[in-house]
């Protein structure tokens, strides 16, 4: 008979049952394959997979247990309270607390069992794929094997047992205590005239928030540390924290109350029984709801994050390296015979002369000028280079100068307006010039400042620290072998330059300065290097960027169905009283449709109250990333949003058409 | 005039083995404008016969044909739409939503038809005077006893006039001077706007009202008698019928009346 009654309590909640196991499975499964990659054989062959990649992986893994543990022991504490009802009838059948207890205990260790099995299956299966999708991701050439790791099998199956069995227990815990404490249920109640007061308090707060944060977007454009502006968005960040809560407490009940009451809204159709039924529905699950919010607006925050971060990544990539190779006029000829020996196919060879020289350069965050050492190269042969690097730079004409930094505050356009004027040793004062941030030869070459200037003026700057670039253009790769780059590395140490200032510009020189391995580099000191390569640093990235996309988007999609699965079950399950209303809604003549309609605006009601407010509340991502990467993050954040937007819109669909099914079964 | 035809309606509950025979072939007549009172005791299927003859439900053979139109045949939202402007209905368990108070309860048929708000205004005053309840308004429907409920139900049914009304045990909850007050009311709507009524009930006095009567007794029609226009008589008659049925206990008629 105890079989009878958990076989029937598992079998009335089916639905909700699946969705719970199915995102558990999911859960468990992406945390099967994490543990099996970081210890996997074929992984530990890749470079600098020891290293850090493999501590990233493993560091990762722990966060997504925590949350996977937090996301199954909350969740399934809504069963318990589904069954209260049926709980308590036992008991009242004489049943001891106990006993009911066990049967709470086996249910939900059951399904435990379940969702585990399921997981670990699923993660035997897929583990090829994810590693095949990791492998892909990072550029390394290499096969994914199947591997089943007896170590991660271990852990897994340890933390299975555990934490369904802790699981079983605290629901059987749950159930025990419910019992216990069933007559007196002390909660805090407020009157509807105070939870109104709290909601219109509410909803001010975020509107403050709101307010207080364009302010905040403007400044964190202009400001370069973050301990500025962190006040203000801690500031921000609670108000929109309680100002949420407090809107979904108070102000969203009012306003349905108030539509409620007006009576040309109210008296038309089924809006007489929806606005008060939404009502209900909301006061119930407003913690629910507010959680799920907030938690969004954080996963969306830190998907704007990595966004932005992997794309900023990959722009320094490239513009570091524009060129598969890049030398100076030491180590240019070397290169160049063992590329025409070695068979490298090489599409094009793009060169520079270049004079070094002091410059007086206007710093946009000290408001002061400063001496600087420059590095000129002819408009002539900067027009020639490949249009892939000049499209980066505001265009110039042959009797413009062109200015360009490693600062990426120079892509914002207030910063390229900026006209300031820059004085060069010796020369006449230039007054206009144009900011760019694209070093042609890549940033690697150059040292602060580089500048573009007419080929007359160019010529007469003076000769002493000359140089020539070189930059090589290949079908495929350069080929240039191990050795080769060790004999380059010895013969070639890069040579360095001070500048040593006077006291006023034209007193002020250029000196060589020895070069030794460790020394300490001080403002006004600089480096040349010979040459630079490609192919040293793409591994590197494409290794980090490929787990980097691999793990935010096993993340993102984690986080996802944890969320949108929350919402799901809090629409499915109804309880008795709300089973009974829709029942009686069908007798007293609502139509099929009219009924639907309700479901509908249930569910979308729930679904886009939590997407607008985590929207609204992402914007501190916007202020951070402002400041933090000194970037734009418009496009991004409205990728990442629309992403978010669509992929709850269809978690919203079809948990619509779950509850309307399970309606019309209930009612017929 | 024929309003209501009901031929050979059967209607199982449940799976084979453990099948509950509710209606067994049951075949009747409806006249517009006729007050019809359907008797029989608890579990004789009298529930189930109002709900298919309403098309709340099917049934699974037989055909139940109003104003000459199959209901059997009907999709889901024609019925609908059809209960909805021509029935009213007074359940058994009353089926209030207790999430709107008595008032709203009142005139959810008639917003649910996104009717003008002066004419809900007017009927609703009119219920409410002719009932008695108008100091309930603003009740919430918990806080009702059993027969302010029935009268709300009753309330809720009566204020769109409908051409029909179905009524399961409406006097069921009502201290007798609340039932004849709705009961009279019914006979008047049943003989000023010809309103057809069907209604359920055990209960001899109330089926006294009716100008007919039907026994059914597990499932299917036993006998029937017509009212001849003297109540008394009526009254006797339909007591000695319950008498032949039957099943005593089963009524709550007293024994030695
Ligand atoms: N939804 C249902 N499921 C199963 N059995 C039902 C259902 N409704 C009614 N019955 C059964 O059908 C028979 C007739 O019920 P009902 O029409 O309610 O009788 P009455 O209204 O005359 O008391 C009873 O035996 C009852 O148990
Ligand atoms: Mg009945």
């Amino acid at each position: 008979m105890y079989l009878k009654i958990i076989r029937r309590g598992l079998y009335n909640f089916r639905d909700s049952y699946l969705i719970y196991i199915l995102s558990c499975s999911f859960a468990i499964t992406v945390l099967s394959v994490l543990a099996t990659i970081v210890d996997d054989p074929s992984l530990q062959m890749v470079r600098n997979w020891h290293a850090n990649l493999k501590s990233l992986m493993q560091g990762m893994m722990f966060i997504f247990a925590f949350f996977t543990f937090i996301y199954m022991i909350y969740v399934g504490g809504f069963f318990v309270k589904q069954q209260r009802q049926e709980f308590m009838t036992y008991e009242k059948l004489g049943m001891s607390r106990h006993i009911v207890a066990v049967i709470a205990f086996i249910q939900t260790f059951i399904v435990q069992i379940v969702a585990w099995l399921i997981g670990m299956l699923v993660a035997v299966i897929l583990q090829k794929f994810f590693g095949m999708l990791l492998v892909y991701l990072m550029h390394v050439r290499m096969e994914f094997r199947f591997h089943f790791s007896m170590v991660a099998f271990h852990m897994m199956f340890q933390f299975f047992i555990t934490s369904a069995l802790i699981f079983s227990l605290v629901n059987a815990l749950r159930v025990y205590w419910m019992q216990r404490k069933n007559s007196k249920r002390t909660r805090l109640h407020l009157n509807d005239f105070c939870k109104s007061l709290l909601g219109i308090l509410g909803a001010m707060l975020f509107l403050i928030g709101m307010f207080v944060s364009i302010p905040l977007i403007q400044e964190s454009k202009q400001t370069n540390v973050l301990d500025e502006i962190l006040p203000g968005v801690m500031v921000v960040m609670l108000l929109f924290l309680v100002g949420s809560y407090l809107i979904y407490y108070g102000f969203l009940p009012l306003v349905l109350k108030i539509l409620e009451k007006i009576k040309t809204f109210s008296y038309r159709g089924t809006n007489l029984f929806a606005y008060k039924y939404l009502r209900k529905r909301l006061v119930q699950n407003t913690s629910i709801i507010w959680f799920v919010t907030e938690l969004s607006a954080l996963a969306l925050t830190i998907l704007i994050f990595c966004f932005m971060g992997y794309q900023i990544v990959h722009s320094d990539y490239s513009n570091s390296y524009p060129f598969e190779i890049s030398a100076n006029q030491n180590t240019a000829k070397e290169i160049r015979n063992e590329l025409n020996s070695n068979g490298s196919k090489v599409k094009k060879e793009y060169s520079s002369p270049v004079k070094k020289t002091i410059g007086q350069i206007y710093n946009q965050n000290t408001g002061d000028y400063e001496q600087r050492l420059v590095m000129a190269m002819p408009y002539s042969s900067y027009r020639n280079m490949p249009k892939m690097i000049r499209k980066n730079n505001p265009k110039i004409n042959s009797h413009q100068f062109l200015e360009i930094r490693g600062n990426p505050q120079t892509l914002y356009t207030k910063y390229r307006d900026a006209k300031s004027s820059v004085i060069i040793q010796n020369q006449q004062t230039i007054n206009k010039v144009k900011i760019g941030a694209f070093y042609p030869f890549g940033s690697a070459m150059f040292s602060e400042i580089a500048m573009v200037v007419p080929d007359e003026y160019f010529a007469k700057l003076p000769t002493k620290f000359s140089d020539t670039f070189y930059g090589w253009d290949f079908h495929g790769s350069d080929k240039l072998s191990h050795k080769f780059i060790k004999k380059i590395d010895k013969k070639n140490n890069p040579n360095s330059i001070r500048v040593k200032v006077g006291s006023n510009i034209e007193k002020s020189s250029l000196q060589e300065i020895p070069n030794s391995e460790d020394r300490d580099w001080h403002t006004n000191e600089y480096n040349q290097v010979p040459y630079v390569r490609q192919a040293n640093a793409r591994i590197q990235i494409r290794q980090l960027t490929g787990i980097f996309i691999f793990l935010i988007f096993i993340f993102s999609i984690a986080l996802l169905i944890a969320l949108g699965s929350l919402l799901t079950l809090k629409v499915l399950l109804k309880d008795d009283y709300e089973w009974r209303q829709l029942k009686t809604l069908k007798k007293v003549g609502l139509t099929e449709n009219e009924l639907k309609q309700i479901v509908r605006r249930e569910t979308s009601f729930l679904f886009t109250i939590p997407i607008i407010f985590a929207l609204a509340q992402s914007v501190i991502a916007a202020i951070v990333i402002n400041v933090a990467l000194k970037q734009s993050s418009l496009l991004s954040f409205g990728m990442i949003g629309l992403a978010y937007i669509a992929l709850y819109g269809l978690v919203g669909i079809l948990t619509f058409h779950l509850s309307w099914r399970s309606v019309k079964q209930r009612i017929n | 005039m024929v309003q209501i035809i009901v031929k050979n309606v059967a209607k199982d509950f449940g799976k084979k083995k453990n099948a509950v025979h509710a209606l067994k072939d049951i075949s009747l007549e409806v006249e517009q404008g006729e007050f019809l009172g359907i008797m029989g005791p608890s579990g004789a299927g009298k529930t189930t016969l109002l709900d298919i003859i309403s098309s709340n439900d099917r049934p699974d053979h037989g055909q139940v044909l109003i104003d000459d139109i199959d209901m059997t045949q009907q999709h889901d939202r024609e019925l609908a739409k059809y209960r909805r402007r021509k029935m009213g209905f007074i359940y058994q368990s009353f089926e209030l939503l207790d999430s709107l108070n008595v008032q709203e309860n009142i005139i959810l048929p008639l917003v649910l038809n996104h009717a003008p708000k002066k004419l809900i205004k007017q009927r609703v005053e009119h219920m409410n005077d002719l009932l008695n309840i108008s100091e309930l308004k603003n009740r919430s429907i918990d806080d009702l006893s059993l027969g302010q409920k029935q009268l709300i139900a009753a309330a809720r049914a009566l204020i769109n006039n409908p051409e029909i009304l179905f009524a399961d045990e409406p006097t069921g909850s009502l201290d007798s001077k609340s039932a004849t007050v709705l009961l009279n009311y019914m006979q008047m709507i049943n003989q000023r706007e010809k309103t057809t009524i069907l209604m359920a009930t055990h209960d001899a006095f109330t089926a006294s009202y009716c100008s007919r009567v039907i026994f059914i007794k597990d499932g299917s029609v036993f006998s029937e008698i017509v009212n001849s226009g003297q109540r008394t008589d009526f009254f006797e008659q339909v007591i000695n019928m319950q008498r032949t049925i039957g099943g005593g206990s089963y009524f709550n008629v007293p024994e030695n009346n």
